[in-house]
């Protein structure tokens, strides 16, 4: 595990400048969507790893942070009228909340492995019930349409796609940077995510850490919510709280290497192309074709690879530090 | 004052009685050992004064503060280590890590973190997998674990199980060695050898209840020991 | 609530029941022999369902024909996926097994979207209703009720009283020493998941009638199947039973007195709280976490 120990700095600030670069070329808004899309991807499930990945708790229902991010910001901007740039704070911080009210019962009681991936499961489901019940406030199985508002930074409406791709990279970046400084946090993470008892005996305090991760993953997620409404400008409970999001967040952070700092976008620039693309080609005669694809190589790289695209990285990585060494 | 005291301790299972009543004291600097038959309660003693499990009635008071019914991080964090019977370790981690894990929740230096190592002998293994540990070097490790949060007492669970004897023997000097440094140690055991050689003084439950306490020697010859055993090869 | 309406309402809970447990004992069945947690059994009921669909819409077949052609249908697909995809994880961490029967969700569904496509698809057979005064019981209802509590009985019996039965049982309990007494487990293991693929059949196919398929229908009774058998307890046929006719009773009552979307939501939020109190269930052994 000490092997790759690369100095996150450089590589991050790499990240940075070469993403923040790249809409200096004149992009086609096409190719500046599955940007987007890659770099949300990759966001979503990096967030997702704090609580699945390093603690180890494997959450299906990471959808519920993310739908209640995206409808919070909707709500804040339709009905009180807030800018959508603080609201994505709030929206993260609704999620964050929510998190607490589910994650304490479900940490307090001791719920693991299969039983708590359940309980995620079930939250979700009840989320999206609820909001299609709710008609009148939510808007129901139609969903919601963000308002056409003046463009700016504040209301986080373009008509260009640079703009958005700069606000995503950015949150991804801010994400990355915190992660990075929560050095020992992660380590007890790890404890706990390899054995809970043992973690107890050395005087980590398993229920406190675990709560903390699910509260830092669900703001990130529902800041990713708020995100999302405002650039695709529509959300309705199916995508909201469905399984598929929570899969996908799932699936890209286990195909890149779920226990690994660069997994998830390793594994979003590899989907979420193909993903796209065979949406637009098949899309129209077969939709959900990407989902099946998806589901195929989770299941592969399960068998094969469970480690991930980065641990074939990795073991490249040490033989050539052996070799050079 | 005792440096542990447990005070009328009863745990209930369903109908079963596993601890009744059980009284006993742990003394600074001493080797207490804790022996009987199977089933006698010894493992669900030490959950109780560990907070694996809550007791029905009863205390465990720890430097005179009353930790009954703390979970188990808090009672770690209060000076009490233990091992588990099946050894447990962080299985994808080499042993440095999972010791520097351990040491980052009590502020131990690295340096005495590798003092540790050389003390139960794991110095070779460093960077191995805990996975790829033998029997004896997985106790080794446990040992550690709980040495790296430093502990005052250390409470060993049948930490001879499944080693031929001069594996037990090694892991003794080990826990003679802990010993001398100033740690406490109440170690529950079936093998009468072991406790023989290191204990000050021996308790002995059976079916939940004490039934006698006293030098190892003494305890031995205790006629209610005796029948407590009957049935049961000694292995003296 | 009045007299009359408090007996339909039972009338309604007893029948949900009933189709309740043809979907749960499957799961249960699964579970309790490959001890792995297979998401994806409603999207199992939901090409039970197709299945019946097709040979009902392309042959002129009486649904209810058409069950044993589902169920050996059904049984086939089971051992596929048995032997291609859970074999190989069965001794892999339990997160590995829980993705990868999350990612069969992906895929069956997905495929019955590609071959299918969104629409609902219905059959309607007829079934008179029967009615007592102002009683009304809709005979598919009925029919799946029937159906559903014979074939949970069958199983019970078949696991009791036979010999297949029985080494089932061993290796539901042990594994090891089944294979020391001359069981072959991992025949057993193929054919016990083809088996709760055959009762998924069964149960799509009596489900066809009365409600209608789309490639996510599978999301919902896959969920009502995982909280009947976790509030009976993993494991526990009986409790799988007991479990049916709980959910039954909830969603009809809560159905009744306030709406059916609500109903769903009360159900799921009784789920979280089983989980909570007591997740072994009413019946349920410790199971291996």
């Amino acid at each position: 595990m000490k092997s790759l120990k690369l100095n996150r700095i450089i590589p991050i600030t790499l990240i940075l400048l070469i993403g923040y670069l790249i809409p200096i070329i004149q992009l086609p808004p096409y190719i500046m969507h599955v940007l987007i899309l890659v770099i949300m991807w990759a966001y979503l499930s990096t967030a997702w790893s704090i609580l699945g990945g390093a603690a180890g708790q494997l959450s299906l229902g990471h959808a519920t942070f993310f739908g209640t991010g995206a409808y919070t910001a909707y709500f804040l901007t339709v009905w009180f009228g807030l800018p959508p740039l603080t609201n994505l704070l709030v929206s993260g911080l609704t999620a964050s909340l929510l998190s607490v009210v589910i994650g304490y019962p479900c940490f307090r009681y001791g719920l693991r492995g299969v039983y708590f991936t359940l309980a995620t499961i079930a939250f979700t489901e009840i989320m999206k019930d609820l909001f299609i019940y709710l008609r009148e406030l939510t808007g129901g199985s139609l969903g919601v349409w963000m308002p056409v508002l003046p463009e700016g930074i504040i209301t986080l409406y373009f008509l260009g796609k640079e703009a958005y791709y700069y606000v995503i990279t950015t949150l991804y970046v801010v994400l990355m940077i915190i992660i990075n400084l929560m050095g020992r946090f992660r380590e007890y993470l790890t404890a706990i995510r390899e054995d809970e008892d043992v973690s107890a005996s050395i005087g980590i305090n398993v229920t406190r850490y675990k709560l903390l991760a699910l509260m830092i993953s669900s703001f990130f997620v529902g800041v990713g919510g708020a995100y999302y409404i405002c650039y695709f400008r529509y959300i309705n409970p199916y995508v909201a709280f469905g399984l598929d999001t929570s899969l996908q967040m799932v699936l890209i952070g286990i195909f890149g290497g779920m226990y690994s700092f660069w997994g998830p976008l390793i594994g979003s620039v590899i989907l979420t192309p193909i993903g796209e693309y065979l949406r637009i080609t098949l899309g129209g005669t077969y939709v959900g074709s990407h989902l099946l694809i998806y589901g195929l190589l989770l299941i592969l790289i399960i068998r094969f690879l469970p480690k991930g695209i980065y641990s074939i990285l990795e073991s490249v990585y040490s033989k050539y530090l052996v070799r050079g060494g | 004052m005792a440096l542990l005291e447990v005070r009328n301790l009863s745990k209930r299972f369903g109908g079963l009685w596993a601890l009744k009543n059980v009284s006993l004291d742990i003394n600074d600097g001493e080797i207490l050992g804790i022996i009987g038959p199977n089933g006698a309660g010894k493992t669900t003693l030490f959950n109780c004064i560990t907070g694996y499990y809550r007791p029905d009635s009863g205390k465990v008071v720890f430097q005179s503060r009353d930790i009954t019914g703390l979970p188990p991080f808090k009672i770690a964090q209060l000076g009490i280590a233990r091992t588990f019977q099946l050894t447990k370790a962080f299985n994808n981690l080499t042993v440095l890590d999972n010791l520097r894990i351990a040491a980052l929740s009590r502020g131990t230096s690295l340096n005495e973190v590798l003092e540790v190592i050389k003390l139960v002998g794991l110095e070779g293994k460093r960077n191995s997998l805990a996975s790829s540990l033998t029997i004896l070097e997985r106790k080794r490790l446990e040992l550690a674990r709980a040495l790296v949060i430093k502990p005052k007492l250390l409470l060993l669970d049948e930490v001879m199980a499944g080693l031929k004897p001069h594996e037990a023997d090694e892991l003794l000097d080990v826990v003679l060695r802990i010993n001398k440094s100033g740690v406490t140690i109440a170690i529950v055991e079936h093998v009468m050898r072991t406790i023989k050689k290191v204990c000050n003084r021996v308790v002995v439950l059976d079916f939940g209840v004490k039934i006698s306490e006293g030098p190892p020697e003494e305890v031995i010859r205790d006629e209610k020991v005796i029948k407590a055993y009957l049935g049961e090869e000694f292995v003296a | 609530m009045d007299i009359q309406t408090f007996i339909q309402v039972c009338i309604n809970a007893l029948l949900l029941g009933g189709m309740y447990a043809v979907i749960s004992v499957g799961l249960n069945l699964i579970f309790g022999v490959l001890k792995i947690i297979n998401f994806a059994h409603g999207e199992l009921i939901m090409l039970g369902m197709y299945s019946a669909y097709w040979l009902v819409t392309l042959y002129n077949l009486n649904p209810y024909i058409s069950i044993p052609i589902v169920a050996v249908l059904m049984f086939l697909v089971g051992v596929v996926i048995e032997r291609v995809l859970i074999k190989p994880i069965l001794k892999a961490p339990e997160v590995n097994q829980l993705l990868t029967t999350a990612a069969l969700i992906l895929v069956l569904q997905n495929l019955a979207l590609i071959l299918w496509r969104a629409d609902y698809r219905g059959v309607s057979v007829y079934v008179p209703t029967i009615i007592l005064g102002t009683l009304y019981i809709p005979g598919t209802r009925l029919v799946a009720f029937v159906g559903g509590l014979t074939t949970s009985l069958t199983l019970y019996y078949v696991l009791m009283k036979t010999d297949v039965g029985r080494r089932i049982r061993a290796v539901a309990q042990d594994p090891e020493i089944a294979s020391v007494l001359g069981i072959n487990v991992s025949v057993i293991q193929t054919l016990t998941f083809g088996l709760g693929a055959l009762l998924t059949g069964i149960a799509g196919t009596l489900l066809i009638p009365i409600y209608m398929v789309n490639p996510m229908v599978g999301g919902t009774f896959g969920l009502i199947a995982w909280i009947i058998i976790v509030l009976g307890g993993l494991g526990s046929f009986v409790g799988a039973l007991i479990g049916s006719f709980i959910i039954g009773f909830i969603e009809a009552f809560v159905g009744a007195l306030i709406s059916l979307e609500i109903a769903r939501v009360v159900a799921f939020m009784i789920f979280i709280a089983i989980l909570f109190i007591k997740p072994t269930g009413l019946f349920g052994e410790k199971v291996r976490v």
